[in-house]
């Protein structure tokens, strides 16, 4: 009989307290972090949780995004995926940029499976644009009175490499608009680009001076995050106050009086425009990038600090 | 009419609820240390809401869980009440229904038995082989508070008012809704495959206010147990963790086979009687026989009796006289709680012969003779018989401590008690389980770097009841403590960030953050006694954290780098007597920044001031992280000290650069960097994360060429963040009696043993790491002379001092300045001493005798912290 009571006792005690093994079970997510959302999930605003990010009360909202381009088309591709649908983008590839004062030359080719520069998409590979471009039609509501534009970079001209500019973004030039008799040549648009010195810049126009006084130097060795907002600055008037970040940081802000949008012109990815005229005068390629270029982002307001540093935290979980 | 011991049934099994709290406690320790075995964890990090948000509520939560606890409900078959204290901090994702930030108290739930739906998919033939325990929905309560997080309402928000009762209310309504759709969800059992012994209706749970609590369980002795579990009513433990009791009438369904023998006796006895001459002697044999037994129990408490009655005949065809007997035999029961046995034990048999007619006198004692020598070997083979059966327990002890050990490894178990009385045995037991770990005091900076998060701290089979934070800087800061139950997070209002990643216009910076410093904390709380059951309180050693300049360790080729201990102000110190510290010992190398190292060699001018506000201002690399370390000619900083560092500290907060403020202590800054002393001028350096001099400038400078210099030099790096501080050997680190060998690891054989100290030594050890020119290290010297050097004839511990950086002769010097008569090692490379890991000096080590480090101290001992912040652990 005691045999029996030594078999059973510990089955019974087994049996009660394996009643609670549940609690310990796989049902438990245990005591790591859930995984980071995916960085284009996060920016379409269809994350299942917002991520280690350092601001967890900015809700990720596609609704402001125009148009999104991540610039991760396989190598042959002809357009470049717009993710939000608005307007794909089409890559502009087999001709020579040369070099004249002011702009670099370059091949005018992509180099494709380069190494991704979003960590949650580690497989993914990314584009050198060596003097190749993503041009962007022209689509009404493609350009907003505030707006926010972002990439992931990487930076591959020499640090030597100086009095040269290089050119990111940029829609417009000096030209009338198309079906408007009103109006007279004159600029219209933007572009960011680095300098001759190699510092990030903007400018807006019909403004001809350069915006920010203080310009922070491109950064090298690795990717790194550029964002440009534009946003109405007082509640009434023109003005426009333009924030450039880097990595997140608030690295320059400046005050225009007047933006004037590029209507009826591209947005080219990657080169500046050498004709004056984008809508009537053939494209003339310039000032190329020379880099990664991965993740571009249109959206149709001025985002906020918390916001764009939301967008860096999610690209820094490794 | 039932037993009173074990109803209906032969025997029943209880288990007390402290024994099953006990192994819950159990478990709750194994979490994560021991991955084999059954856990509850201690802390989780879950999402909440993601599939089907209830309330519309949905986020992250991070989740501390105390030791479980299970209250048994009395007469019932099928349910019980488990409670388990959480802690949470709750982060909604935006946009989604709120709910309180910090919700701490005790979950109280009802889960309940249920038979699985065979119809439900998959199940149709296993159902009946499950049990599956469900959370009563209605039954989850949730008692204690929900508080908002103050720190993000931020300064100057007016709060309407509003009745604190009603919101109380509602979040505690809110918090219960949620905790009951995830035990009735997320954390749902999972069905529980069990025998047929353990299916619904034979488990039953007992709990009066006085016995306490135990489960019940009945045990088929002779085949499958039959009757009703109701009919088990009485606690039988008296204190024991698991209680046997057998029927009665079992007892004696076993004796039946003893009396076998009994019932078929059957003996022919030859008798003689002698006659007077000249009648011839009288020889016949007698045929004895005996009636049915009959056998009572006779319980005695400590002992039982089976009293055995048996009557009997003898007869015989001849003229003497007949006979009739009666044979009374005792078999005592007994229990040797030493060795864990029952024993059977036969007493000696009475016989009474009764005869009366021609030679009764001698046909009587020939019967009794008779009689006495065959019933004896009879109940002596009976009790031999069923001793096997008995010492079934002490042999199968082995292999039934394995199975309570698939829970606790270090899981014993016996029996140590009996209890005789008339209704049966009730054997009592113990289970012994593995001793409690110590307590873990750990923390660490949250993902959103505003604070330092103690979510894994715990208390192994046990809750968390405070944290006691405190925390120093290095510097001119103010030292600051908070008190929390509520909550596992030391977190600061956030602020805005200035360009070189510092938080700017904080009411409330923290070390780790906004800084360089230390920061403590201490638990307190309960746990289960692994032998009672019972929660006893109990308190963690304080845990302290320092968080440094994170340099690169490259710089110092050729010689240490060191800084003064700042912290160490807080103590009232003689400032030449601040401890040392060894630049370049803080663990993460992937975050280290670059540095601007500026050698101030008589006073901090408005020109040099001016000229590095402007250029930092100016500089143009965002992309790289920088930290400002400010050093003063040694012995500057003691006369004006605390005046300047708050001075330049103020100047650097303004510019949003983290900046230390020290002595260019022994010249080795100024020497490595090539900077000249004596000048009076600044002198500047620019450290790479690597750790190279990337750029040096003596003299002043202008705003902008400093700009330049850093545009041009700056290494591309993360942020400025204030790293941990690789950290001296652990308390309960396990020292080798080699590891004070210089040569060990060099192969190189040793005409001498290693000093006797930890295991070799047999007794308390203490090492001390010093320096051989440091103040501090002398002034430990002394105090460690004073507390342990050997007197004459009383016993002490082994004192031994590691001299960093010094030769043998170097060593024997300092050992007669100071007088001292310890064990001293010179460690000229300082290989012993980076084998400890030491980076602070003086530290002090105290092993115990098997070589464990039981006591950690750094600085001067004895030196006493008015603000409770102080730089000593110790073993729990």
């Amino acid at each position: 009989m005691t045999y029996w009571a030594f078999v059973l006792t510990p089955l019974v005690v087994l049996l009660i307290v394996l009643l609670f093994r549940f609690v310990g079970c796989s049902d438990f997510e245990g005591a790591d972090p859930p995984p980071p959302p995916r960085y284009r999930d996060y920016i379409m605003g269809e994350p299942n949780n917002p991520g280690p990010v350092k601001n967890t009360n900015v809700k990720p909202s596609s609704a402001n995004v125009i148009a999104y381009w991540r610039l991760i088309d396989a190598a042959g591709a002809v357009e470049a995926k717009d993710e939000k649908g608005f307007q794909n983008g089409q890559y502009k590839e087999g001709f020579g940029i040369p070099p004249v004062p002011g702009s670099e030359g370059a091949p005018g080719s992509f180099l494709t499976g380069q190494k991704a520069l979003i960590v949650t998409d580690p497989t993914t590979m990314c584009r050198f644009f060596n003097g190749a471009y993503v041009l962007v039609a022209y689509k009404k509501n493609l350009y907003t009175p505030e707006f926010t534009l972002e990439a992931w970079v990487d930076i591959r001209w020499g640090q030597n490499v100086v009095d040269f500019e290089h050119t990111l973004f940029s829609a417009g030039g000096f030209y009338d608009m198309p079906f408007d008799l009103t109006t007279t040549k004159a600029f219209h648009g933007f572009r960011v680009f680095a300098d001759e010195e190699n510092r990030w810049q903007m400018r807006i126009w019909p403004s001809t001076t350069n915006v920010f006084q203080s310009r922070p130097l491109v950064t090298r060795d690795g990717k790194t995050h550029i964002a440009v907002t534009v946003q109405k600055d007082g509640a009434v008037g023109p003005n426009k106050k333009v924030v450039l970040y880097v990595d997140g940081k608030v690295t320059g802000i400046g005050t225009v009086g007047f933006y004037s949008l590029p209507e009826h012109a591209p947005l080219l990815i990657g080169v500046a425009n050498g004709s004056n005229d984008p809508v009537n005068d053939p494209l003339k390629p310039t000032q190329p990038m020379l880099c990664l270029v991965q993740e571009v982002v249109l959206h149709s307001k001025a985002l906020t600090q918390e916001e764009i540093e939301n967008h860096v935290d999610i690209n820094k979980i490794n | 009419m039932p037993n009173p011991l074990t109803g209906d049934f032969e025997a029943v099994l209880q288990v007390s609820g402290a024994t099953i709290n006990r192994l819950l406690a159990s478990m709750h320790q194994n979490a994560s240390a021991k991955p084999n075995l059954p856990s509850f964890p201690h802390s989780v990090r879950m999402r909440v809401g993601d599939n089907r948000a209830i309330d519309g509520v949905r986020g992250s939560a991070d989740v501390q869980v105390s030791v479980p606890h299970v209250e048994l409900i009395h007469g019932v078959t099928d349910r019980f009440i488990l409670e388990v204290g959480i802690r949470a901090w709750y982060r909604p994702d935006p946009g989604t229904s709120p709910l309180p930030t910090f919700i701490h108290g005790t979950v109280r739930a009802e889960y309940r038995i249920r038979d699985i739906d065979p119809a439900c998919r998959g199940w149709a033939k296993r159902a009946a082989d499950y049990l599956w325990i469900r959370v009563v929905r209605d039954s989850v309560r949730f008692e204690g508070t929900a508080q908002e997080d103050e720190s993000v309402l931020g300064g100057g928000i007016s709060i309407l008012p509003v009745d604190t009762a009603v919101v109380d209310a509602a979040n505690m309504a809110k918090i219960t809704k949620q905790i009951a759709g995830l035990l009735a969800t997320r954390f749902e059992a999972t069905p529980h495959p069990v025998s047929n012994r353990f299916r619904r209706g034979l488990l039953r749970s007992l709990n009066a206010p006085i016995g306490g609590s135990a489960v019940v369980t009945p045990i088929g002795l002779s085949g499958e147990p039959a009757g009703n579990i109701a009919s088990v009513n009485n606690l039988l433990l008296e204190g024991a963790d698991l209680a046997v009791a057998i029927d009665v009438g079992y007892i004696m369904s076993i004796v039946n086979p003893a009396l076998d023998a009994i019932k078929t006796f059957s003996k022919t006895v030859k008798v003689h009687v002698s006659t007077p001459w000249p009648a011839p002697d009288i020889d016949t044999v007698y045929h004895a026989g005996l009636h049915p037994p009959k056998v009572a129990w006779q319980a005695h408490g400590s002992y039982a009796v089976f009293n055995i009655k048996v009557s009997g005949w003898a007869t015989t065809r001849s003229i003497l006289a007949n006979a009739t007997f009666d044979v009374e035999e005792n078999i005592f029961l007994y229990f040797d709680s030493g060795a864990g046995r029952l024993w059977l034990s036969p007493g000696s048999p009475g016989v009474k012969v009764h005869s009366s007619g021609l030679g009764s006198g001698e046909v009587a004692s020939a019967v009794r003779d008779a009689v006495v020598k065959a019933v004896g070997p009879i109940v002596t083979a009976a009790c031999a018989q069923a001793q096997p059966t008995l010492d079934g327990m002490t042999t199968r002890t082995q292999e039934l401590s394995e199975q309570l050990q698939t829970l606790d490894d270090q899981a014993t178990l016996g029996l140590d008690q009996a209890q005789f009385v008339k209704d049966g045995i009730v054997l009592r037991g113990w289970i012994g389980l593995e001793s409690r770990h110590g307590l873990m005091v750990k923390f660490k900076k949250t993902v959103q770097q505003d604070g330092h998060s103690a979510l894994e701290s715990w208390i192994p089979g046990g809750r968390i009841d405070k944290f006691e934070w405190s925390w120093t800087w290095t510097g001119s800061g103010k030292p600051g403590k908070a008190t929390y139950d509520d909550r596992f997070l030391l977190r600061r209002p956030g602020g805005r960030v200035g360009r070189w990643g510092m938080a700017l216009d904080l009411q409330m910076p923290l070390p780790g953050l906004d800084g360089w410093g230390t920061v403590c904390l201490k638990i307190k709380g309960v746990r289960v006694d692994s032998v009672t059951g019972q929660l006893v309180a109990v308190e963690s050693t304080k845990r302290c954290t320092r968080f440094g300049l994170n340099i690169s360790d490259a710089l110092d080729q050729g010689g240490r780098l060191f800084l003064r201990d700042m912290p160490e102000l807080s103590k009232r110190v003689p400032f030449p007597e601040l401890s040392l510290v060894r630049a370049g010992v803080a663990s993460d190398a992937t975050r280290m920044a670059n540095t601007l190292l500026l050698y101030v060699e008589e006073a901090w001018d408005e020109e040099t001031a001016s000229a590095l506000k402007g250029g930092l201002e100016a500089c143009g690399r965002y992309d790289a992280g920088l930290a400002l370390l400010v050093l003063f000619r040694e012995g500057l900083l003691a006369a004006a000290g605390p005046r300047l560092m708050a001075m330049v500290e103020e100047f650097a907060r303004e510019l949003g650069i983290a900046a230390l403020v020290n002595e260019d202590v022994r010249g080795g800054w100024s020497r490595s960097l090539s900077l000249r002393s004596g000048t009076a001028g600044p002198a500047w350096g620019l450290i790479s994360p690597e750790g190279t001099v990337t750029w040096t400038h003596q003299g002043h400078i202008s705003p902008e060429h400093l700009t330049e210099a850093l545009d041009s030099h700056l290494r591309r790096s993360p942020d400025v963040s204030p790293v941990e501080f690789r950290q001296s050997p652990e308390i309960g680190r396990q020292i080798s009696s080699t590891a004070l060998h210089p040569g060990f690891f060099e192969l190189v054989e040793s005409p001498c043993p290693p000093p006797p100290f930890g295991r070799l030594g047999g007794s308390e050890s203490i090492v001390a790491f010093v320096q051989k020119d440091s103040a501090s290290s002398h002034a430990q010297l002394r105090a460690l002379t004073s507390k342990y050097e050997q007197r004459e004839g009383e016993p002490g511990p082994v004192v031994v001092v590691v001299v960093d950086g010094a030769d043998e002769r170097e060593a024997e010097a300092l050992k007669n300045q100071l007088g001292f008569d310890f064990v001293t090692l010179p460690d000229p490379v300082g290989t012993i001493t980076d084998r400890f890991g030491i980076g602070i000096w003086p530290t002090t080590i105290t092993l115990d005798r098997v070589g464990t480090i039981s006591g950690l101290e750094t600085g001067v001992m004895a030196a006493e912290l008015d603000d409770g912040v102080g730089q000593t652990e110790a073993a729990e």
